[in-house]
């Protein structure tokens, strides 16, 4: 059990030193990472040839914080003992081997009645249950939101159920952060450039409106004068 | 000489006359197309009145309604218009270029207003994306409002947020606040659904499977309705007030001769 993080003693077994956890096909599932959770890839045919059938084994997903240091935990670390793995890795979940004699076609994601299953069978979402961590009761492996902003690593291990031993590792993953959400109310609402639209029709108003202004007050300018032309020329008339 | 001086003045204004009613029967027609276009514009076709409602500057309507009195008023101008030509009396020409003059002001300012709004709401996505970040799900009439819009808007143009459904995940917002991101990244409106509008699988659009969401932002949509709007009451109001100004220069020219 000491001994369940050191990698190296088991790489002769097989190519597991390449092998790492991976973060779920982008195609699959466009929304990931989230702010609090990271979709992987469930350990399809990595421990192959591992597991004996006299035993019954479960595949245990870690997760733990970049920064943190990976020292030695006892298996059922959990979220809280580690504060959310920024104190070294906790358990995230528990699940049986996925069987890699029929891994799911990711074309059968099309289909709709294949989806459910399909996405059961190929995705594992670290960081999805949001109320296990306030129920005391709670029986099973406490999955609960990861922080937002952060950097992860995940690491899968093959453990046999009925001895209580690890039988097999993987690497930890490359780094996968989780977002940083912006604040609605940062977003400018500056409306930028004025349209050309907006200035033609402004400029191209005023000035007709300015015209027709001047034009009124000429016309009615040019009345009173000639009026008043017109009352002098009658009225001097009779007296020449 | 001097009959024959009258006699051609005379002839001159018959021409203008005749150019007047006819500039004043175009802009009576004009004005009730105005008056109906703008009716069809308050009336709200694509009822994205909360967008500009909540966001308190709804000039765009306010234009309309302007226009709709100032379509009334062309109308009724033009007529009144053409009676003062036709009896070519003074006091009823002058009452004619100043009535006219208030109407066309009035209008002027509708068209300004309504464009500039138009820029104000609909010149990038960015307003809009806001609001609907800050009011959708919110628990107040406002709120309430553009709730029910977005959500129909979301449900009959099959899209979702304002850019897409990435403007539910990538920023805080009201909504967010009371539905977990591992429940509910974005409304269930925006997910696929059947011809029975029941969701084809909310798994996938959990975790949003391009084939089980709706990846399209309703902000085309918006722009859309808010762009004819203001096609609507701007441009045409416009294009009146063009060919207005040169009649009521010629008319203002008339009165002079009279």
């Amino acid at each position: 059990m000491q001994d369940c993080w050191v990698v190296l003693a088991l790489c002769w077994l097989g190519q597991l030193c390449n092998l790492r956890p991976q973060i779920a096909n982008p195609k699959l599932a466009t929304n990931n990472p989230t702010f609090t959770t990271i979709a992987l890839e469930k350990p399809f045919c990595m421990f192959d040839g591992l597991q004996s059938p006299s035993s019954s084994f479960a595949v245990y997903l870690y997760a733990m914080v970049d920064s943190a240091i990976s020292n030695d935990k006892p298996l059922n670390t959990t979220f809280q003992d580690t504060s959310g793995g920024q104190l070294g890795p906790y358990k995230a979940a528990s699940f049986n081997v996925p069987n890699c004699a029929s891994p799911p076609k990711i074309a059968d994601v099309a289909n709709v009645k294949k989806i459910s299953e399909v996405l059961e069978q190929y995705l594992f979402r670290v960081g999805d249950d949001v109320t296990c961590l306030y129920d005391p009761n709670f029986p099973d492996v406490c999955n609960p939101p990861l922080a937002e902003d952060t950097t992860y690593r995940f690491k899968y291990l093959l453990v046999d159920v009925v001895a209580g031993i690890v039988k097999e590792q993987t690497l930890w993953s490359d780094p996968m952060k989780t977002k940083r959400l912006k604040q609605s109310s940062t977003i400018d609402t500056w409306p930028g450039r004025r349209s050309g639209g907006m200035i033609v029709i402004t400029s191209i108003l005023s000035t007709l409106m300015f015209f027709l202004v001047v034009g009124f007050l000429a016309s009615i300018f040019f009345t009173v004068i000639t009026r008043a032309e017109l009352t002098t020329t009658k009225c001097q008339t009779p007296f020449e | 000489r001097a009959t024959q001086t009258q006699n051609m003045a005379e002839k001159g204004n018959l021409f203008i006359v005749g150019v007047l009613i006819l500039g004043n029967i175009i802009i009576l027609m004009c004005g009730i197309a105005l008056y109906a276009e703008t009716v069809w514009v308050t009336a709200d076709q694509y009822k994205v009145y909360p967008i500009l409602g909540v966001s308190g500057k709804d000039d765009v309507y306010a234009g309309a309604w302007i226009a709709i009195f100032c379509g009334f008023s062309f109308f009724c101008l033009g007529v009144f218009g053409i009676v003062a030509l036709a009896q070519g009396s003074r006091l009823q020409l002058m009452l004619y270029l100043v009535l006219m003059l208030i109407v066309y002001i009035f209008e002027c300012a509708s068209c300004i207003t309504s464009y500039t709004h138009r820029d104000f709401v609909v010149s990038n996505h960015r307003m809009v994306t806001k609001q609907m970040l800050s009011f959708y799900a919110a628990p107040t009439a406002q709120g309430r409002e553009l709730t029910r819009m977005w959500d129909r808007i979301m449900m009959e143009q099959q899209c979702c947020g304002a850019t897409g459904p990435l403007d539910w995940v990538n920023h805080t917002s009201t909504f967010r606040s009371f539905y977990p991101e591992g429940l509910a990244p974005w409304p269930f409106l925006c997910c696929k659904r059947d011809a029975n509008f029941v969701i084809l699988s909310p798994e996938g659009c959990r975790v949003g499977h391009v084939d089980y969401i709706n990846t399209k932002g309703c902000f085309e949509h918006i722009e859309n309705a808010v762009n004819s709007y203001t096609w609507g009451v701007s441009w045409f109001g416009f294009a009146i007030l063009m060919f207005t100004c040169p009649v009521m220069l010629l008319a203002m020219y008339h009165y002079t001769t009279l």
